[in-house]
Order: structure tokens, then C-alpha cells, then sequence
């Protein structure tokens, strides 16, 4: 019996050796959100996210430039993927991909942004002063603002004042939690713009005059407060905002337009969001490696002799054919996107002067611009938009600024030849398969 | 009737015979020195006989005048019967005893039905056993592929024809959307990792942590189908249970030892016939002719940038690009070397093999080396302990696989044959100065240059200890490790397609993955029988397991030499990151079975589970199941009923739970900390958490019947079940302005039934000639009967209510016109535009099939054996987008002028598109697939007559294949023992000789997207199963 009891025990023994913890499982290469907010550092590596989100291929990454650019007249493509093909047709239905992504992706940046600015006031950390988190709070409003420009612009019926066909405005952020959803609907087009000034108005006051130029700035949340006074035809707004960047002497027209391209942050930048090998960017995915978007030959053939911009479209190993350049790095990938350079401040310029009835002053802005490319300036002021729109094509190919921009100034539809309805994109199809859907579709889809 | 007959032959020859007699007399036994109570032993040829009494003794006397040798046959139900030949004195005593073998899937075989065994003929629950030697001695890395069409219920099917490739495998119906429906594998009593680890981009196929096992090992594999069965694995056996059992030692005190050694060679079963060069430029003239070019446009009339070649010129450049990466002749070998033996006190089995095969697509295959020993050991009267060791090193050698770029299979599909292998400089030709914009590179250059290599060291061992505490109490103990160490080597060269379209010279990968799990088990049996009639068994078991994976992965670029492929001596690390992650589970199982004499069966369980993947308050799931079997044939009713040797009527009813393939940490929201910018650390929110993420719950219901006729010469199983998965695990879509695309949630449902037949029948059964039938059949309809965001479309598949899983959603193509040779496409939306917002799903023709099993038929004459196996599916559909890329009938890029085709075109493009009005054909008219104006400007794209997401490409995959066909002979033992071996079987052996299929492409069993379920059933650039011959010997010693 002695020896049966030690054989008993050895047995129970193991039993309860075994029953250690094998449910408490924590992960070793993410953190909860409450480690998000608990410290001054990891606030500012949560806003280091949100650049990060910009990065996305469903951003600036490829997605929001080259859907604009193949759905208009920049760019073909010639590839097998559907929803960049719906795009190059002009015909995107709701279940269009290409659509999905922009929308997801900037509404990502959105929810990085409402996690800052709900989480930074609660932060406890006698290190961050209260100046440093008002800094904080501006730039995540300013990336807030931007996104929702992003999605009015493409999204919404931003030249109608009236319209209810605005964004659903998400102020608050889940917290990552299921149980925190909001089922939102669609504010309107005004309280849309209302939001979005009021972010741009504390973020403009809130960030700091810097000239860093791969981060929101001062000069970047006036750019865009520009930028929507303009969408709202509010031009003596727009060009009092924009004068302000341009007189900014961070920021000047690169004497090469080449150079902007081919080196890093220079001066013609207000907000360049960088790439690098380890965190790369897709555009010359696309373009060069895929070889699926083009140039259009009519965009090709619309270039004037000695236009320096043309330079940015040429051959890659003696293909056939020419692919654009402004993404040329296709071994590393570190291709920048240009959310917003000083040339197309003196484009917001013109089209509020031009619309303020300074028609001269107008033609001046743009003159600014051509002539930096090599050309010679206009002489007189008529046919201003056909000279805007041409003006705007070989500027800004390939930079994902075509569509919003002929459809703020009412031209969508002779340059491009598409329905009205058609000048926007379709709310994603996947928003409406989701139980307890409170949006409604774009008229027309 | 028999043994009545016997009496009375034996009495009447008492009657009158008393001189020079001879009796033979002696002992039957069964396993485990048994004796078996009323066996038969008789003389072959002559009615002459014995019937054993209650000791296993029998008795036969022998008439005088009988001399010579005769043959002695001991039969018994369930058993293997045994004949021996003896000499026959001319007067006196002979003792011969006989020791006969379980039939392996008769009814009184041993199945292993989870912490325990029980005879088949007690079973109350569906269970299919699969005897070891069918599936060993098969030509395949991964086992799994060796079950397919043996058990009913079970579907296997190879996504690849890659050597180790993974194989899917689903016991009764896919049940899950998100989380996994592979079922969960038991070697030994340990439960499996079946994972794919290796980060490799492998395109649809995965590998799968099953081929680190060596089929020769293999005892016998039972599958626990219904809820009952598997309800005892609770927390995993949702999908059901694969048990495999090794072999084990013996105790007869003899050693004996086993090679088996086989070698042959594969070819591929099936090659898509393609157009030579001159067709292709003949289509392609034709292609711009109907346009309204000029005639010969690619070959003298267009402009120079065009032309193609001349169609007439005997020295046109012809490459048959499947020729090129296909290999005819690929060899395969196995060898294996096993001892097995032991006394009463330690019984052995040891075993070494070595597997070899080279893939029939060129620049793969897998080599396995694997060592294994089990041990058991009776320490002393109480207790025993034991060992099971098993470790095996595999390297797999593989290329980029189906839907990927640089797929070896996927740019063979439309290679230009007009491209040579190689310039005249030697280099690989570059598919960009050809005219074909399908290929991103050149075939035979992915297969050659690009290097990838696979190697898993893995170890599975386990050690358990049992202790009978009383008499009828006993405790067992184990303790099991499973850890494998997977290496993942890649180096592409600067010539590789992948390495200059991105401007560097050369890439090369590193990557390891580390996979640990250890389980313990502790259990508590307790058998008793009382008041004779009443069996009782009760078993309570407590386990924990807990799995942890780390991963890291280096990626780099610009090497300066081709030749050496190390990280070190790359220019750039473009990428580089470690990570970890780990689960568990623990569980509490308690189980009652009851009989009442061998006539009424009751078994009952409920096991309680808890995963630390679920929230914090919905970790534990209960889970309860029972079953009961009535045996009809012990009722007295049914005595006079000869011709009904047993029949047992069977039902149950369980829940079981599952958790696999979900994220570890499904509930929890998580933050990730890889979101850097411009040098700078970053966080940012990545996964949506869900506080009420609990397990996903299958409740099965299974009624059954078995019977065997005719003294077991004919046996039947039929089952039929339904099994019901709730609160799927799925990720479920939130709206995107959250921030979040999906979340995991527990909702819809999924439902299968279907029904499950086979039979297996002596049809022959004689001294000199046996011959044994066996088939198996099964029905499977799947639905999702409830999903709370209906109409999910992924890609070409739709999550829908009503559907099954993996349903089409496709363009609807309505055929080609007979007057134009257009196609016409149904416009569903009204838009005036065929695009996706036409696609439409597609309730009648699904990836499943309608039934789908095996037949088997196995002679033997005198030495000799044939063993013919046909494998059979019917109503299986699969989106053949291979065929997509094969058929475009002339379609091509424009490039401001320049005309490329989008590729090459089979065969049947070439004999049988539409060419004149009144033409009835499924192939359109060739176009490039643009308008032109007089001078030869395009000035429009019309609707095109052909569109990738469509209908035109889902074919009937129905298929019967030749599985196995197998002639051997064994020598007779006389002979072998001559040159010193026990026994020697020669034989020859072949694999899928012969399919009939109407599908059109490569093989009817491919899937591209390997074990995405919601996406099976699509075929891009797959790899059919190969066509095997080789020949072994099997030598005893």
C-alpha cells in the first residue's frame, strides 16, 4: 500500500503540474489599446501610424491616384485587373474595387486620427505638456480633415451646397471595439465642409511654422483650407489662404520640374509623403514593373515643343512604348507621393482669381507655372479654362488631381464626356450589405 | 447447420474405424493468446472437419487409408482464416495449433475511437477504418492523398500534383467559412499540427505538415465521422477525427524484419494540347482579317512591328512550352527498413525509411528521411510504459506554383511558341520581345532559375506511463511533443524575370518558423462487468495542450554573383521582421459506455472545453453527445435468420466545437507596431475586437445501420447524417467608416447531409483463387442555411444564403451566335455593359459533388495478387480559368498600333472555333477585339467575345480514375527461405493510368486556391496529379 500511495501521488502530481496556464495567451508582436495612450512616445508612434496609413496601396500608396487618373483622361489601362479596367472604362459600378479601397483607406486614417484625438487628452504623463498636446491634436485633425476632403471630393456631391449626399462624419472613434459601432448616415454636403473647416481652423492655428515637408505643417492645413474655400466657391477665402503659402519662403517652384521627381523633399514640396525600400510605395508598380497604366496617346500628343514635363513620360529599357516617370525608382520603390506641392497653390490662385473677376491676375498664376516648365507664357486671358484644364494635365499627370479638379470647375463632363452622375465615385457596394445600414447611394448608381 | 453436419460426418466415422488412425488435434487462438470457442478447422478437399469447444481445443480424426499431406484451413468470424499443410503419419497423434489474425475491418477488429479501443462489432457510432497496407506502398509525399476514395464520408482531393504538396481533405462536408474544416489528425493518440509554416509564396499550393509523416509507419487509420465519435476530441473534432495508429511490437518472442523497397517513374496524366506556331499566326491572321485588316496582317501585309512570322516558313521557331517544363519521367523511390518484435515484457518496433520524388514539373521535389521507434514495456504486474519517438528531415524543392507571376505552370498556360527557350547567346529568352503579353517569364527560366528549398526537421515523441490503481481501475499518463523547425531558402538569380523587372540583380530569401506543442493527457478508466450480461466502461480525462509559433524573415536584394545565394552577401535587406504567437487548450472529457449482452449499446459523453481564443468570458464551451446501437441479430426473433450473420442498427447525436483557423487572438483588439514613416516607429489600429467571440458549435445527428450476410461473406454500412455548424466563426464586414473592414463574430450557419454506402463482399473464396470486392459511396449537400451579411462576393465565389459554400458567381454566357460567331453574355443589371455588376450566383453547379467514392476488387491465385482501386466523383464543377487564358481567340493589347496577342491558344481553338456563318461551336470567331477604320486606325472596342469572370469556363469536372492497379507475387516460402529470407513479394504498381473526365483542363481535381474554402474549385496555371509505374519487393527476414 506504501508503495501504491507514492505511485498515486507521482500520478495526481503530474496532474496538477500540467494544469498551468495555457489559456492566458498574450501576443508577442501587437499591443492592446490601452498601451496605445499610455505614454508621450506612444502617442507620437500612434501619429507616426497615421502617416503610415497614408502609405497604403488603398491610398496614396497607388489606389486614389491612379483610379483618377485611368477613369479620366491622363492614363489607360492595359492590364487584367477588373477593377482597374471598370476605372480606364469610365464605368465603375459599386462593386468596383478600385472605389472600395480609397474609401477604406482613408477612413483608416480617419479612425487613427479620432483615436489620437480622443485618447491624448487622458494620457498620464507629466513629460507632455499641454502646448505639446494641443501640437498633437492639430496634426491628427489636420490628417482628419484631409482624408474627409479626400472622400468629399470623390465621394460626395461637393459642388452642391444643398446636397444631403455629404459623408457619414465619424467624430469618435470604436476604441477597436465591435460593441462601440455607430450605424451612421450620410450627413450633408454643408456640415461636411463645416467638419472639415473646423478641423483645418485648429489645425492651422495648432501646428507649427515648420518646413518639414514629409509631415503636416502650418503651410499644408492652409494649402487645404484653400483647397476647400475653393470647392465651396468661397474664392476670396481660397485665394487669401493660398497667398499665404505662396508668400511662405519654405516653399518655391523648383526651377527643374525634373527635380522635383528625382530628388528627395525639395523646396516645391508642402506635403511629400515619403517611401523607402523597407516601406515602400506602389506606384511604379503599376506603371513600370505591371506596365498596365499608360499614358494616353492623346495626352502624349497634347504636349507643346519644349515643355519640360513631357520628360516625365519616356521608354524604360527600350520598350515600344512610353510609361510615365514621376515613380521612376522600380528596384527599391521608394516613390513619393505629392499630396500637395506649391504648383498647386498657384493653381487655386488662378481659378479664385479668375472667378473673382481678376482674369489677369488669373493668367499670371498660371504663367508662373508654364514657365517654370520651359514655355512661353500666355499672352491674353481668353479661353482661361481650356488653358487651365490643358495647364492642369501637364502639371499634375499622373498625380491623381484630374477628376475633382474638371469637376469643380463644371468641365467633367465636356472633357471627359461622362454623365453628370458619373462625376463621382459610387459609395462602395460592401457599405450596403452590412445589416443595419443607414447610408444611401450616390444618385445614379 | 454446418457444425451439426460435422458431428455427424465424425460420428459415423468413429462407427467403424479403430486401426491405424490418425487424429490431429490442437489449439485456436486469436490475439492476445485467445482462444477462440467454436472456430472451425477442416481438411480442404474433403468434408471432413472440427469445430473447436469451449477450451479452443478441436479434434479430427482422420479416416485410415489416408496418407500424404493435406491441408488444414481454421476459420473463424473476424478473423483472417490460416491454412497449414501437413504430413500425415501412418498412425498416431498430430498436434497442430493455429493462431489466426483479426480481419482488419471486420467486426471483431480493434478500433481506436479515442482514448481507448473497442471492437468494431460494439461500435454505436460511424466510424471508417482503413487497413495500414492500403495506404502504404503508395507513390505519395503526403499521406492524406493515399485515403482518397477508401473511406465513405471522406473526400480528399490534391490541390497540386507538387510532390508534398497539401492535399484537402473533409470528413462529411465543409463546415466553416473563416475557421478551419480540416479535420483534426491523431497519430498515436497525439493530436497534430497540420499547418502550413513555410512562408514561401507558393501560389494555390500549400505544403502541409502531414507529408513529415511516413506512410510505411501505418498501422491502420480510423476515421470518427459522426458527433459520438468525435465528440470525445470535442474542441477540435467538429470536422471530424483521422486517427492513425503506428505499428507496435510484437510478443511472440520472434523478431522478425521487413525492406520494402519500390522505384519507378511519373508522368504527368494529362497535358493541355496547345497550337504550334503556325497555327497560332494563322489564328492570329485570321483574328485581324475578321476585323477587317488586310489578310496575312501579322505575317507580311502590317506594319513590320507586327509580324509574327510566316506561317509557310519550315524554319519557324516552334516551342512546345509544356514539353519544356513537364518531365516525362520524373523518378520516385521509397525504401524502408522496419524490425518489429518483443517478449511479454518489451515489445519493439523500429523503423528507418528514405522517400524520393521528383516532382513532373521541373525544379521540384521532396526527399523525407525519417527514423521511428516505439517502445512498449510491461515494468511489472501493475504498471507499463511506453514510448513513441519519431523524427524525419524532408527538403522540398519548389517553384512559384499556380496564381502568381512567375509561376512555372502559370506562364506555361499562354507562352508564345514563337519564343525559343534560349537566344542564340545562351541566355533565356525574354517573353517582352516576344508576342505574347501573357508570359511575365519565361517558363523554362522559372522552373530552372528559381531556387526554393523547404526544409522541416521535425520531432514527435511522446512517453505515457499507465497504472492499474485496483483491479478494474487504471491511470494513464502521457506527455507529447511536437516541434518542428522549418527552413525557407530562396535565391533568384539577376537573369530571373522577377529580379530585372524590378531593376535589381538577384533576390534572395531567409526565413525560419519554429513550431512548438506539447500535450498532456491524464485519464482515468474503470471497466467492469456485472451479473454477466451488464459491460460497463467509464472513462474521465483531463488535458491541456499549448502551441507557440515563431517566425522570423529576412528578404534582400542586389547580389553581386549569381552563383551564391547567402543574405549576407546581398546589397539591400529590404525587409526583415520577427514574430511570435501561441494558443491553448484545456478540456475535461468524461465518457460512459454501456452494454447490455452485446445486445443493446449505450454510449454517453460530454467534454468541457476552453481555448484561449475566445473572450474573456465565453472561453469554455460544454460540449455533450451520446449514441445507442440495437444488435437485431442477438434478438431471439432473429435466430432462424441464417442468412443474417449480424446486424446492428446505430443512431447519435453530439456537439462538438471548433476553433481552428482563427486568428489567436480573434477577440481582442490589437493595435499592430509595424506601422513606420520615414524612419520612425509607428503604431496604428489593426483588428477590431469582439468581447463575445465564443466557439463554434457543430451538432450531428447520424443514423446507421451495419449487417453482414452469408457468415460475414458480404458486409454492408450505410449511414446517413446531418450535421448542423452554428455560430460560424466568421469575419463578419463592418462599415469601412469605422476604420476596420471585418471583425470576428460568431454568425450563420451551415448545414450538410448526405448519405454514406459501402459494402465489401468475398465474392470468391476458395483455396487457390480469392476474390474480394469492396466499394464505397457517398452523397454531400452543403448549404448555408443562415449569414447574417448575405451575398458576400469573393472574387469569382459568393458567400450566400441558400448556397453552398463556395458557390460560382459568374457571368452568365449564353453561347456563340451561329451567324456571327459573337458571344453573348446576359446584361442581369440592365446597364447596357457587361462588367462585375453582371455576375450572378450559381446555385446548380457547385465545387461539391453529388456523390462521389471508390471501388476496389482484389484477386489472388496461388502466389499471385491483383488489386485494381477506381476513384470516382460526379456532379464536382470547377472554374477553369486556366482555360480562360488558353481561349482568348486572337484578342489582343493595343499599343498605340502595336498589336501583341494576349497568348497562345489550345488546340481546340485552332480545329473548332466559329469561322463561317452557320458554324455551331462553344469557340467564337477570332478578333484582336477592335473596329477599324479603312486606313487601319482603331476607332473602337466592341463588346468582347471573351470575358475572364464567366460562366463559359465552369465545366462538369466529373471524373473516374484508374487510382491503383497493383500485380504482385509472392514467392513461395519454400523458395524464399532457400536464400534465406521468411518471405518475398515482388510487384508491380501503377498510379493514375487512366482517367475518363469531360473537363477540359489539366486535371479535374485541381484546386488553385488550396485550402481557402469559400474559394475551392478553380483551376489558374494547376498542375495535375501525376501518372506513377514503379516496381518493389517487399523482402521479410
Amino acid at each position: 500500500m506504501k508503495v501504491f500511495n507514492i505511485r498515486f501521488i507521482l500520478a495526481i502530481s503530474v496532474l496538477i503540474i500540467s494544469s498551468c496556464s495555457v489559456l492566458e495567451h498574450d501576443p508577442q508582436d501587437s499591443i492592446v489599446p490601452d498601451q496605445a495612450f499610455n505614454s508621450e512616445a506612444s502617442v507620437r508612434s500612434a501619429v507616426i501610424g497615421l502617416y503610415h496609413q497614408l502609405q497604403s496601396d488603398d491610398y496614396y500608396g497607388a489606389s486614389i491616384q491612379y483610379a483618377s487618373d485611368n477613369y479620366t483622361d491622363i492614363t489607360a489601362y492595359a492590364g487584367f485587373n477588373i477593377e482597374y479596367q471598370e476605372a480606364g472604362d469610365g464605368i465603375l459600378p459599386p462593386t468596383n474595387l478600385l472605389v472600395e479601397k480609397i474609401w477604406l483607406g482613408a477612413y483608416r486614417v480617419i479612425n487613427g486620427a479620432n483615436e489620437i484625438i480622443g485618447g491624448v487628452p487622458g494620457v498620464a504623463d507629466n513629460g507632455f505638456t499641454d502646448e505639446e498636446r494641443i501640437i498633437v491634436i492639430a496634426e491628427a485633425k489636420c490628417l482628419r480633415a484631409l482624408g474627409y476632403l479626400d472622400l468629399l471630393v470623390h465621394f460626395g456631391e461637393h459642388w452642391d451646397l444643398s446636397s444631403i449626399y455629404g459623408l457619414p462624419l465619424v467624430t469618435q472613434s470604436t476604441n477597436s471595439d465591435y460593441a462601440n459601432i455607430d450605424m451612421l448616415a450620410r450627413s450633408s454636403v454643408q456640415e461636411t465642409y463645416n467638419f472639415i473647416l473646423n478641423d483645418l481652423e485648429t489645425a492651422e492655428e495648432g501646428l507649427p511654422d515648420s518646413d518639414n515637408r514629409a509631415v503636416v505643417t502650418k503651410a499644408l492645413a492652409q494649402s487645404l483650407l484653400a483647397k476647400t474655400y475653393l470647392h465651396m466657391n468661397d474664392y476670396i477665402s481660397a485665394e487669401t489662404y493660398a497667398t499665404q503659402v505662396i508668400n511662405n519662403v519654405n516653399y518655391s517652384l523648383n526651377s527643374s520640374f525634373l527635380d522635383i521627381f528625382q530628388s528627395e523633399l525639395t523646396s516645391e514640396s508642402v506635403f511629400e509623403l515619403v517611401s523607402s525600400s523597407l516601406d515602400i510605395s506602389n506606384l511604379a508598380l503599376w506603371t513600370i514593373i505591371r506596365d498596365e497604366v499608360l499614358p494616353e496617346e492623346t495626352l502624349i500628343a497634347s504636349f507643346a515643343d519644349g515643355d519640360q514635363r513631357r520628360s516625365l513620360i519616356g521608354s524604360v529599357d527600350g520598350k515600344p512604348y512610353e510609361r510615365l516617370l514621376k515613380a521612376e525608382d522600380f528596384s527599391t520603390h521608394a516613390n513619393p507621393a505629392y499630396i500637395m506641392r506649391i504648383a498647386e497653390l498657384y493653381f487655386f490662385r488662378a481659378e479664385a482669381k479668375h472667378f473673382s473677376g481678376d482674369t489677369d491676375g488669373a493668367i499670371d498664376d498660371l504663367n508662373t507655372v508654364r514657365t517654370r516648365a520651359g514655355l512661353e507664357p500666355y499672352t491674353d486671358s481668353n479661353n482661361f479654362f481650356e488653358k487651365y484644364i490643358n495647364e492642369n494635365m501637364w502639371e499634375f499627370f499622373g498625380e491623381g488631381k484630374r477628376l475633382y479638379t474638371l469637376t469643380r470647375i463644371d468641365k467633367a463632363g465636356e472633357v471627359l464626356g461622362i454623365e453628370d452622375f458619373r462625376r463621382i465615385y459610387p459609395i462602395p457596394d460592401r457599405e450596403f450589405t452590412i445589416e443595419g445600414n443607414q447610408l444611401v447611394q450616390n444618385p445614379g448608381y | 447447420m454446418r457444425i451439426a453436419y460435422i458431428t455427424l460426418t465424425f460420428c459415423s466415422l468413429i462407427s467403424f474405424n479403430l486401426l491405424g488412425q490418425v487424429t490431429v488435434s490442437g489449439y485456436v487462438s486469436g490475439e492476445n493468446q485467445e482462444m477462440l470457442i467454436g472456430a472451425n478447422v477442416s481438411v480442404d478437399n474433403m468434408s471432413l472437419g472440427a469445430a473447436c469447444d469451449v477450451e479452443g481445443y478441436y479434434k479430427i480424426n482422420i479416416p485410415v487409408g489416408m496418407e500424404g499431406a493435406i491441408t488444414l484451413t481454421a476459420t473463424y468470424i473476424g478473423y483472417n482464416s490460416q491454412s497449414i499443410l501437413i504430413n500425415l503419419p501412418s498412425s498416431g497423434m498430430v498436434n497442430q495449433d493455429f493462431s489466426l489474425e483479426i480481419d482488419a475491418i471486420g467486426m471483431e477488429s480493434v478500433v481506436i475511437v479515442g482514448y481507448g479501443t473497442q471492437k468494431r462489432g460494439d461500435l454505436s457510432t460511424a466510424i471508417t477504418s482503413v487497413k495500414g497496407e492500403d495506404v502504404i506502398d503508395q507513390p505519395v509525399a503526403n499521406l492524406d492523398l493515399a485515403l482518397q476514395g477508401r473511406a465513405s464520408g471522406v473526400s480528399v482531393a490534391s490541390s497540386s500534383g507538387q510532390p508534398g504538396a497539401a492535399v484537402k481533405i473533409l470528413i462529411r462536408g465543409a463546415t466553416s467559412i473563416t475557421a478551419s474544416s480540416e479535420p483534426l489528425y491523431v497519430v498515436d493518440g497525439v493530436p497534430m499540427t497540420s499547418d502550413n509554416n513555410s512562408i514561401l509564396e507558393t501560389g494555390g499550393y500549400n505544403f502541409n505538415s502531414m507529408s513529415d509523416i511516413n506512410p510505411d509507419d501505418i498501422e491502420s487509420i480510423d476515421i470518427l465521422k459522426d458527433a459520438s465519435a468525435s465528440a470525445i476530441y470535442g474542441a477540435r473534432g467538429a470536422n471530424g477525427v483521422v486517427q492513425i495508429t503506428t505499428k507496435r511490437g510484437s510478443e511472440s518472442g520472434k523478431t522478425s524484419i521487413t525492406l520494402d523497397r519500390y522505384t519507378g517513374t511519373q508522368s504527368p496524366s494529362y497535358i493541355v494540347p496547345m497550337m504550334n506556331s503556325k497555327q497560332f499566326i494563322e489564328l492570329m491572321n485570321e483574328a485581324a482579317e475578321n476585323d477587317g485588316l488586310p489578310a496575312d496582317y501579322f505575317s507580311s501585309s502590317g506594319p513590320d512591328w507586327n509580324r509574327i512570322g510566316d506561317p509557310a516558313d519550315p524554319s519557324l521557331v516552334n516551342t512546345d512550352w509544356y514539353g519544356e517544363v513537364l518531365r516525362k519521367d520524373a523518378p520516385i523511390e521509397n525504401t524502408s527498413l522496419s524490425v518489429r518484435g518483443g517478449s511479454d515484457k518489451l515489445k519493439y518496433f523500429l523503423n528507418g525509411s528514405h522517400f524520393d520524388q521528383a516532382g513532373i514539373q521541373k525544379g521540384t521535389n521532396y526527399n523525407r528521411l525519417s527514423f521511428r521507434t516505439n517502445l512498449d514495456a510491461i515494468i511489472n504486474n501493475k504498471m507499463s510504459m511506453g514510448t513513441n519517438v519519431y523524427i524525419s528531415k524532408s527538403d522540398a524543392l519548389s517553384t512559384i506554383g499556380d496564381n502568381s507571376y512567375f509561376g512555372v505552370m502559370i506562364n506555361t498556360l499562354a507562352a508564345d511558341p514563337t519564343m525559343p527557350v534560349f537566344e542564340e547567346d545562351g541566355s533565356y529568352s525574354n517573353p517582352f520581345h516576344y508576342y505574347s503579353w501573357w508570359a511575365l517569364e519565361n517558363p523554362a527560366a522559372a522552373a530552372d532559375l528559381y531556387k526554393r528549398n523547404t526544409i522541416t526537421n521535425r520531432f514527435l515523441g511522446s512517453v505515457f506511463a499507465e497504472y492499474d490503481i485496483i483491479d478494474k481501475l487504471k491511470f494513464k499518463s502521457s506527455y507529447s511533443l511536437d516541434y518542428s523547425y522549418l527552413k525557407d531558402v530562396m535565391h533568384y538569380p539577376s537573369t530571373a524575370a522577377e529580379s530585372w523587372q524590378s531593376g535589381v540583380t538577384g533576390k534572395g530569401l531567409f526565413a525560419n518558423s519554429e513550431n512548438l506543442t506539447w500535450l498532456t493527457e491524464n485519464m482515468l478508466t474503470y471497466e467492469t462487468n456485472f451479473h454477466q450480461k451488464h459491460h460497463l466502461n467509464l472513462l474521465l480525462v483531463y488535458t491541456t495542450q499549448n502551441a507557440s509559433n515563431d517566425v522570423a524573415n529576412i528578404l534582400a536584394q542586389n547580389y553581386s554573383n549569381d552563383n551564391l545565394g547567402a543574405l549576407d552577401l546581398a546589397a539591400d535587406i529590404v525587409d526583415a521582421s520577427t514574430m511570435g504567437t501561441s494558443w491553448g487548450i484545456e478540456s475535461l472529457v468524461s465518457r460512459v459506455n454501456y452494454n447490455l449482452d452485446y445486445k443493446y449499446y449505450f454510449t454517453g459523453s460530454i467534454r468541457r472545453d476552453g481555448s484561449s481564443r475566445f473572450g474573456a468570458d465565453r472561453k469554455y464551451g460544454i460540449f455533450p453527445s451520446f449514441s445507442a446501437a440495437w444488435r437485431i441479430t442477438k434478438e431471439p426473433f432473429m435466430n432462424d435468420i441464417d442468412f443474417l450473420s449480424d446486424v446492428k442498427l446505430r443512431y447519435s447525436y453530439g456537439k462538438t466545437g471548433n476553433q481552428d483557423g482563427i486568428n489567436n487572438f480573434a477577440s481582442r483588439a490589437l493595435w499592430t507596431v509595424a506601422a513606420a514613416y520615414n524612419g520612425s516607429a509607428g503604431i496604428s489600429p489593426n483588428r477590431m475586437g469582439n468581447a463575445e467571440l465564443e466557439w463554434e458549435t457543430t451538432t450531428q445527428n447520424n443514423f446507421g445501420f451495419d449487417a453482414s450476410f452469408l457468415d460475414n461473406r458480404f458486409s454492408v454500412t450505410f449511414d446517413t447524417y446531418q450535421k448542423l455548424t452554428t455560430g460560424l466563426l466568421l469575419d463578419s464586414n463592418v462599415p469601412g467608416f469605422t476604420g476596420f473592414t471585418t471583425v470576428t463574430r460568431n454568425i450563420g450557419e451551415v448545414m450538410n447531409s448526405g448519405t454514406e454506402f459501402s459494402f465489401r463482399s468475398f465474392n470468391i473464396d476458395t483455396e487457390d483463387f480469392t476474390w474480394t470486392t469492396t466499394f464505397n459511396v457517398s452523397t454531400i449537400k452543403n448549404e448555408i442555411t443562415k449569414l447574417e451579411q448575405d451575398d458576400q462576393d469573393i472574387a469569382t465565389n459568393i458567400l450566400k444564403e441558400g448556397y453552398p459554400l463556395g458557390a460560382f458567381y459568374l457571368i452568365h454566357w449564353e453561347g456563340v451566335d451561329p451567324e456571327t460567331g459573337n458571344s453573348s453574355y446576359t446584361d442581369i443589371n440592365g446597364d447596357g455593359v457587361i462588367n462585375s455588376g453582371d455576375m450572378q450566383p450559381i446555385k446548380d453547379k457547385t465545387p461539391w459533388p453529388d456523390y462521389f467514392g471508390g471501388v476496389g476488387n482484389s484477386f489472388s491465385w496461388k502466389g499471385f495478387d491483383l488489386n485494381i482501386f477506381f476513384q470516382f466523383s460526379k456532379g464536382n464543377y470547377v472554374f477553369n480559368h486556366s482555360r480562360y487564358a488558353q481561349e482568348q481567340v486572337g484578342w489582343s493589347f493595343n499599343y498605340g498600333g502595336f498589336f501583341i496577342p494576349y497568348g497562345n491558344n489550345t488546340e481546340r481553338v485552332a480545329n473548332e472555333r466559329w469561322q463561317n456563318p452557320g458554324d455551331v461551336t462553344d469557340i467564337p470567331r477570332a478578333s484582336l477585339g477592335y473596329e477599324f477604320d479603312d486606313e487601319g486606325n482603331v476607332i473602337g472596342a466592341p463588346q468582347p467575345n471573351w470575358m475572364e469572370d464567366c460562366d463559359q469556363w465552369l465545366e462538369d469536372a466529373s471524373y473516374i480514375r484508374l487510382k491503383t492497379f497493383e500485380l504482385g507475387y509472392r514467392v513461395p516460402s519454400s523458395y524464399a527461405e532457400r536464400y534465406g529470407f521468411s518471405s518475398l513479394r515482388i510487384y508491380v504498381l501503377g498510379q493514375n493510368l487512366w482517367t475518363k473526365t469531360d473537363y477540359l483542363g489539366i486535371d479535374p481535381e485541381v484546386s488553385s486556391n488550396g485550402e481557402i474554402i469559400t474559394r475551392v474549385g478553380e483551376d489558374y496555371g494547376g498542375l495535375g496529379q501525376p501518372k506513377t509505374v514503379y516496381f518493389g519487393i517487399n523482402v521479410g527476414i
